[in-house]
């Protein structure tokens, strides 16, 4: 097992039509039924320009229109400038290029785990900040404010008037303190420009050429300069993504206007000391030249803080989903190792976790940086105090990097003691091989599990070797094979010894691969969330006259009281394939996107 | 022959009136697998078979409180201005009603409403900052103004274009004067080189002549014909088909006078 799950696991790129299908189905929900249109001819079409779209959609300009805007608006359609290359008649045009983005759509799902998980760590103004960046995809900094003020002085008058838990609304400094947090440990980026070209294309290892360096002055290497420049200006964007306006860094914009006035006071002391015949002019000229200084510093404040406003103002905010599943992904490793190897063991890794947390860029990053052990143990410290940080840090991770699984390897010694770096992937495999066996446990019983386990133990074997290895009997476990292979958990090799390629003279050899099984999985789970979410809706269409009434303002409790026991029926169901659906998500948060 | 037909013949009455042959699955020592007859169709929602795991009672508070959050945000964005249900054929198509229906007051009221017509984005662009940073502006902005300037890019393109070929015309006309004077000069060597070929030099040398004559008329039709216009584009286009009318290029028969 630890020789299988060694190798790093490439993420899908592509999730398959189950995945498709349950992003329509939750825009659909979201946004109605024009934007689930759009939707549906972008993924059908692929990345294409507004004319394309207008083809393939068939629908009205204006509605085609307001559909792109309002799902680039919640950040469910990406917007790229293609810009062609020139060519003789002169610069080559340019273009934007709209692209569903279906991991963003998908991601819909786990909204109210972000704002679980940002109210126990932040509290409820943070959550409101991110609440109302999810209600609306992308806001500026004005809006947010707005937004959030109104909603607690809501909460503070309660519902219907009534007075509420009487906690005071946050103050606007509170608000915009919560903002700077929240963007600083990146739960909040800024909006990429639509200006920004499109992804570079990624070609399968096995596909890379090796190219030549292209000779200089021709078509390669101006393609080349071309994929530079639009590598540049993409790492731009990722430099200033998590970057305040000096506006609401609540910097000093009047330091240069404190300079202009500096020197003309200065240039005034030396205007007297040269001119003493001629005190009264010079003394005019100094406060002459010195109101002129300060009416410059004037502009200058003005002008600064206008252009941070400015800046504050022109700067889309949102959601940064990314986060969010990196921190869900550390809580996955943690509860992984603590079920492994034990309580300290599982604090060890979540210390390592936590002082890896600013060199990552994503969560789907492969090592960590190397970390001594005085890093690791500060890490805890700063986040938990003295309660999680294990006696003897060293020797657990020590222990740890000579397990057979191989996630930790020593890197000697450092300034900051033994220092460690852990391989993420290797766990997230465990993790997922965990959740896999357990799927095939529940789906084909104990014995098809023990096949399995066997057929990825051992690499591959003939029917009559499993029935014989697994203890089982040849009927029952060739149904076993027969029901996996169905499924997809198992594949099937044959082995011809003759060219005819005749069954008698074949040998037929099953395997279990962990990738393939593990692309199987993460489709039926997308395909279980599709269909409980159209369970669901089809639950709320047939009690749509239920659900109008009880949204009838000014409705009589006595007309509630006789439909009570519909009303419970209706939200124990539907609370049961919420619930599941949530639960769902869970699972495909650690196979799709960590 | 009629031996194996005559057999075929009785063996395919023989299996007619049997049925035909079912396929079977064997096992790896040839004995047939017992599979369920196929009654018909499979249906449509199956019982669903053992293992299916019992669903809790209670739901945990962590998934009732992000329960609690769906439900909000859900209700947002299905009475926000986002929610677009779109007009006739987009919103009407795929919309499936059980079959015992009965459309209520409220229902006709709504799609009357829907159906009035009126900006789709009313609403959103109080939110929406269309700053053409981060939304193209070729979502929001005006079809006219957009017209305008590809109108300015096409006649500044074909007026460019215009001049393009008039420089080009130039530069081949030059070539083809240089061309003809090479040729001249050719036959002239050919006819001091060979005194019977003088005669045909003259000819040649009036139809160089007249040959010279048309790159004028040309340049004096190019300031007639208009410089955009696609319909004279191959005024100039020489299709061979006037070859062989006017002069022999040499090595025929025929002798001039």
């Amino acid at each position: 097992m630890a020789q299988a799950v060694a190798a790093p696991l490439p993420l899908p790129a592509n999730r398959g039509p189950y995945a498709a299908r349950l992003a329509l189905k939750l825009v659909e929900e979201a946004l109605g039924p024009l934007c689930r249109a759009v939707l549906k001819c972008l993924l059908d079409h692929g990345m294409q320009q507004y004319g394309d779209l207008a083809r393939t959609s068939k629908l009205p300009q204006p509605q085609l229109r307001a559909g792109l805007l309002v799902l680039i608006q919640h950040n469910y359609v990406n917007v790229y400038l293609k810009q062609e290359p020139p060519t003789l008649r002169g610069p080559g045009p340019s273009y934007s290029l709209y692209e569903a983005a279906l991991p963003r759509i998908l991601q819909g799902l786990r909204m109210p785990r972000f704002l679980t998980y940002i109210m126990d760590e932040h509290g409820p103004t943070s959550q409101q900040l991110i609440c109302t960046l999810l209600e609306h995809g992308r806001l500026r900094w004005d809006q947010v404010l707005g937004a959030v003020t109104e909603a607690a002085a809501k909460q503070e008058e309660g519902e219907d008037g009534e007075e509420g838990d009487g906690s005071p609304p946050p103050t606007p400094d509170v608000v915009l303190n919560q903002f700077r947090s929240l963007v600083i440990e990146r739960f909040i980026e800024r909006v990429p420009p639509c200006t920004l070209p499109p992804p570079a294309k990624q070609v399968h290892p096995n596909a890379r050429k090796k190219v030549a360096t292209p000779k200089p002055g021709s078509e390669e290497e101006a393609a080349l300069h071309r994929e530079q420049s639009e590598a540049l200006v993409r790492q731009a964007y990722q430099e200033e993504r998590f970057q305040l306006p000096a506006d609401l860094l609540g910097g000093q914009p009047g330091k240069a206007g404190d300079e202009y006035a500096g020197s003309g006071k200065a240039g005034d002391k030396r205007k007297r000391g040269k001119d003493a015949a001629g005190e009264e002019p010079a003394k005019k000229k100094g406060r002459k030249k010195a109101d002129a200084a300060a009416a410059a510093a004037d502009e200058a404040t003005a002008a600064g803080g206008k252009d941070g406003e400015k800046e504050a103002e022109s700067v889309l905010w949102r959601v940064n989903y990314d986060e969010f599943n990196r921190r869900f992904r550390n809580e996955v490793i943690v509860e992984t190792v603590k079920a492994k190897y034990g309580q300290d063991a599982g604090n060890a890794v979540l210390g390592l976790l936590l002082a890896n947390a600013r060199f990552e860029a994503s969560a789907q990053t492969g090592e960590t940086v190397v970390l001594g052990v005085n890093e690791i143990s500060s890490a805890l410290r700063r986040q938990y105090g003295n309660d999680l940080v294990p006696e003897h840090l060293g020797e657990v991770l020590s222990e740890l990097s000579e397990d057979v699984l191989q996630f930790l390897e020593a890197h000697g010694h450092g300034p900051g003691g033994e220092q460690f770096v852990m391989n993420i992937p290797q766990v997230l495999n465990l993790a997922r091989l965990l959740e896999l066996e357990s799927v095939v446990r529940n789906k084909f019983g104990e014995h098809g599990m023990r096949i399995w386990r066997l057929l990825f133990a051992t690499g591959q074997l003939e029917q009559k070797q499993v029935s014989d290895m697994a203890m089982l009997t040849k009927e029952e476990a060739r149904e076993k094979l027969y029901a996996m292979l169905k499924a997809g958990y198992v594949t099937l090799q044959d082995v011809p010894r003759t060219a005819d390629h005749a069954p008698s003279r074949t040998f037929y050899t099953w395997r279990a691969k962990l990738e393939p099984a593990l692309a199987r999985l993460s489709s039926d789970l997308y395909r279980a969330a599709g269909n409980l979410h159209a369970r669901l809706m089809h639950e709320l269409d047939r009690n749509q006259e239920l659900l109008d009434m009880l949204e009838t303002p000014g409705i009589s409790d006595a007309m509630i009281q006789r439909r009570t026991a519909e009303i419970a029926k209706l939200k124990a169901v539907t609370s049961r394939l919420e619930a599941a659906l949530l639960d769902l998500d869970a699972q495909i948060c650690i196979f799709a996107d960590v | 022959m009629s031996g194996r037909g005559g057999r075929g013949g009785r063996g395919g009455r023989g299996g007619r009136g049997g049925g035909a042959p079912v396929p079977v699955a064997r096992d790896d020592e040839g004995k047939v697998i017992a599979t369920q007859p196929i009654e018909g169709p499979p249906p449509l929602f199956p019982d669903i078979a053992e293992g299916v795991p019992e669903l809790p009672d209670v739901i945990p508070a962590q998934t009732e409180r992000q329960l609690i959050w769906r439900h909000q945000l859900t209700h947002k964005w299905r009475h926000s201005h986002y929610h677009l249900k779109g007009e006739g054929e987009a919103a009407g198509a795929n919309k499936r009603r059980r079959a015992d229906y009965v459309e209520s007051y409220k229902d006709g009221a709504e799609e009357a409403a829907s159906g009035s017509g009126g900006d789709s984005l009313a609403g959103c662009t109080i939110t929406m900052t269309l700053n053409p940073k981060y939304f193209p502006e070729e979502l929001y902005t005006r079809q006219k103004r957009s017209a305008k300037a590809v109108a300015a890019a096409e006649k500044a393109y074909w007026a460019g274009e215009g001049r393009r070929r008039a420089e080009a015309q130039n530069a081949a006309n030059d070539d083809l004067a240089l061309g003809k004077l090479d040729e001249l000069a050719k036959r002239e060597d050919r006819g001091a080189g060979a005194g019977g070929k003088s005669p045909a030099g003259k000819p040649g040398g009036g139809a160089g002549e007249e040959e010279e004559a048309p790159p004028e008329d040309i340049e004096e039709d190019e300031e007639d014909v208009p410089e955009d216009d696609d319909y004279y584009q191959n005024e100039q286009f020489d299709d061979d088909e006037g070859y062989l009318d006017d002069y022999d290029d040499g090595g025929g028969d025929d002798a001039y006078f």
